[in-house]
C-alpha cells in the first residue's frame, strides 16, 4: 500500500464537471447553430435534467456506501435492504390507483419507511448478528415486494405500461424542484456525516473496539440506516428504480481510489454523480429516432460490465483483503 | 487520574453469572486476570470498561464511571477485545489514528516506544487484511497503546504472539503509567511481569493475590490441574 500524495477528490471533480458539460451540450435537440430556442433547451430542459441525474447518482452511491459501512456487508445497498423494492411497490400501487406523480412519490416514501421498519423489527428480534439478519430480511422483503408488483401489473392491466416504464427507472420527469429538493437532502446528509466522520471511521473497527473508543454503535448504525433509507426512498420516488449504481460506485471507489472514511464519503457521491450523468446522456442519445431508453437499462448493463472488469482486475481491493 | 472502585458488579447471561462484590484497581496497577475458558474473564473486563452494563457502582476518582456516556468514558480508557476486525484495506497507521480524541494520541518519543514494543514500524503502511494473525494483533496493540489512557484493558493480548513479541509487550506494559488489566492464559508470563492476580472460577474472583502470595494450591483450584512450582514458575505435573 503506497501512501497517496495525490488529492483523490480533484480528478473526480474534473470528471464530474466534464461529464456534466458534455451532458448539457449533447442530446436529441441540437444546440448549434445557436438560436434563441437553444437557450430554452439548455436552461429549460438540459440543466434540470443533468442536475437531477447527477444528484440522483450521488444519492444512490452515497446510500450504497453507508449501507455497506453500517451493515459491514459488501452486498448491502438499497435493494438488498428492501428499501428500494418497497419504495417501488409503493410507487406502483399509486400509479395503478391514481397515477398522480405527487402521490406516487408519497406512496413510495411511505412504503419504503414501512418496509425498512419491518426489516429492522425482524432483525431486532433475531437472537444475534442483527447485521446479517437485516440483509436476509431485506432480500425476503424485496422478493415479497416483487410479488406485489407482479400482482399489480397483472391486476391493473390499464396501468401496466406506465408501471413497467417507471420501474425501469428514468430521469425524464426531471424538474428543478425535484433536483433541488434531493440536493438539499444530500447536503444535509453530508453535513451530518462529515460532522461525525471520526465516529464513522471507528465503525470500521469491530463493535467492541468502536464502543470502547466512545462510539454509540447501535445509535449510529440506526441513524445511518434511517438516513440512508430516506435518501433511497426519495430517489426511487422521483425516478423509479435505477439499479446497481448503489452497489457498484462504492466498490469502484475502494478499488480505484482508497478505503479511508473521508475518501469513501466524498468520492462515492462524486463518482455516482458522474456515472449516472454519463449513463443518462447515453440513454438520451443512443436511439436514432429521438427516442429515449430508460436509464436503468444502461446503468445495469454498462455498470454490470464495468463491475466485471473491476472484479477481474482488482478483485481483492473492492472490499478489503 | 484516579483509581477504579467497583461495588456489587453482577451480570447474568443464561447459565453464566458474574458476581464481583467489590474490587479496587489502583492507578498504574498491573493486574492479570487468570482462569479457565469461560470463567468470566472477558465479561469482567467488559464490565470494568463499561461495555457491558453490570449493575452495581463503579467510581473513577470523583466520577461515576458506569454513568458516563461511552464518549466521555473513552477519554480515559483503551480496550483490546479478544478478536478484532477491520473493514476495508486500512493501513496500520490509519488504524492507529482512528479516535474521537486526536489530542490524546501519543506523539514523538512516547509513540516511538509503542511502535518499538510492538515492532510495527515496518508494517505501518501495510493494509491490515494483508497481515498475518500475530501481526494483526501487534497492530491492534499498537492502536491501544498509542493513546493516553488511565486504564488499559487487554483481552488475551499475547494469544497469537510469538515469544519475542509477547516478551516485548510485557516489558512495555510494566513501563506504562496507565493501569493495565489483562486476561492472560500464559501463567508464567503473567507471573513474571504483573503485580497482582485475580484468579477467577465460575464468574467469581476466588483469589486476589500479590505476586509473593501466589501459591500452587490456588492455581490448581482455578485450573483444575496439578501444578508443580519451580522457583517463580508453575509447571503442570506430569
Amino acid at each position: 500500500m503506497t501512501a497517496r500524495q495525490v488529492n483523490p477528490y480533484f480528478p473526480l471533480v474534473i470528471l464530474l464537471v466534464a461529464v456534466m458539460a458534455a451532458a448539457l451540450l449533447f442530446g436529441q435537440v441540437r444546440l448549434f447553430p445557436w438560436t434563441d430556442e437553444s437557450w430554452n433547451t439548455l436552461l429549460g430542459f438540459r440543466l434540470p435534467r443533468v442536475l437531477f441525474a447527477a444528484v440522483n447518482g450521488a444519492v444512490l452511491a452515497l446510500a450504497g456506501t453507508l449501507y455497506q459501512i453500517a451493515l459491514r456487508n459488501p452486498l448491502a445497498e438499497g435493494f438488498t435492504t428492501g428499501a428500494a423494492s418497497s419504495a417501488a411497490l409503493g410507487g406502483c400501487l399509486a400509479l395503478a390507483l391514481w397515477g398522480n406523480p405527487l402521490l406516487v412519490s408519497l406512496s413510495a416514501l411511505l412504503c419504503a419507511g414501512l418496509g425498512v421498519f419491518t426489516v429492522c423489527g425482524v432483525a431486532a428480534r433475531a437472537a444475534s448478528g442483527g447485521r446479517v439478519t437485516i440483509i436476509l430480511a431485506g432480500i425476503a422483503l424485496s422478493v415479497m415486494a416483487g410479488a406485489g408488483i407482479s400482482f399489480l401489473k397483472y391486476f391493473f392491466e390499464d396501468s401496466l405500461s406506465t408501471m413497467v416504464f417507471w420501474l425501469m427507472g428514468g430521469l425524464y420527469a426531471a424538474t428543478f424542484g425535484k433536483a433541488l429538493l434531493l440536493l438539499a437532502a444530500l447536503g444535509l446528509a453530508m453535513l451530518f456525516l462529515l460532522r461525525r466522520r471520526s465516529e464513522l471511521g471507528l465503525m470500521f473497527l469491530d463493535d467492541q473496539s468502536a464502543r470502547a473508543s466512545g462510539v454509540n454503535v447501535r445509535a449510529l448504525r440506526g441513524a445511518l440506516f434511517v438516513l440512508t433509507t430516506a435518501l433511497v426512498a426519495l430517489s426511487v420516488s422521483f425516478c423509479g428504480v435505477i439499479g446497481f449504481l448503489g452497489l457498484m460506485a462504492p466498490h469502484a471507489v475502494r478499488a480505484l481510489i482508497g478505503h479511508g472514511v473521508m475518501v469513501q464519503l466524498i468520492c462515492s457521491p462524486l463518482l455516482g454523480a458522474a456515472a449516472l450523468t454519463l449513463f443518462d446522456l447515453i440513454s438520451r442519445t443512443i436511439l436514432p429516432e429521438g427516442g429515449e431508453l430508460p436509464v436503468g437499462i444502461i446503468t445495469s448493463a454498462a455498470g454490470g460490465c464495468f463491475f466485471f472488469i473491476l472484479l477481474l482486475r482488482k478483485g481483492g481491493r473492492v472490499w478489503g483483503s | 487520574m484516579g483509581e477504579l472502585v467497583c461495588q456489587g458488579l453482577g451480570i447474568t447471561k443464561g447459565a453464566f453469572s458474574l458476581a464481583v462484590p467489590s474490587l479496587r484497581l489502583a492507578r498504574g496497577e498491573k493486574v492479570a486476570v487468570l482462569g479457565a475458558n469461560g470463567c468470566g474473564k472477558t465479561t469482567l473486563l467488559q464490565s470494568l470498561a463499561g461495555l457491558e452494563p453490570a449493575g452495581g457502582e463503579i467510581h473513577f476518582g470523583a466520577l461515576r464511571w458506569d454513568r458516563l456516556s461511552p464518549q466521555a468514558r473513552a477519554a480515559y480508557l483503551s480496550y483490546l477485545p479478544q478478536e478484532s476486525e477491520v473493514l476495508f484495506n486500512l493501513s496500520v497507521r490509519e488504524i492507529c489514528e482512528l479516535t474521537l480524541y486526536r489530542g490524546k494520541l501519543l506523539r514523538g518519543e512516547e509513540r516511538r516506544r509503542v511502535l518499538a514494543a510492538t515492532e510495527i514500524t515496518e508494517l505501518e503502511h501495510r493494509a491490515y487484511p494483508s497481515l498475518s494473525g500475530g501481526e494483526k494483533r501487534r497492530a491492534m496493540l499498537a492502536r491501544v497503546f498509542c493513546r493516553e489512557a488511565d486504564f488499559i484493558f487487554l483481552d488475551e493480548p499475547t494469544a497469537p504472539l510469538d515469544l519475542r513479541h509477547a516478551a516485548l509487550l510485557m516489558r512495555h506494559i510494566t513501563g506504562v503509567t496507565a493501569g493495565v488489566v489483562a486476561a492472560l492464559h500464559d501463567l508464567n508470563l503473567a507471573v513474571c511481569y504483573f503485580d497482582r492476580f485475580l484468579l477467577m472460577k465460575h464468574g467469581r474472583i476466588l483469589f486476589d493475590k500479590r505476586k509473593d502470595e501466589l501459591e500452587s494450591g490456588q492455581l490448581e483450584e482455578i485450573y483444575g490441574i496439578g501444578l508443580a512450582r519451580h522457583g517463580d514458575h508453575f509447571v503442570p505435573e506430569p
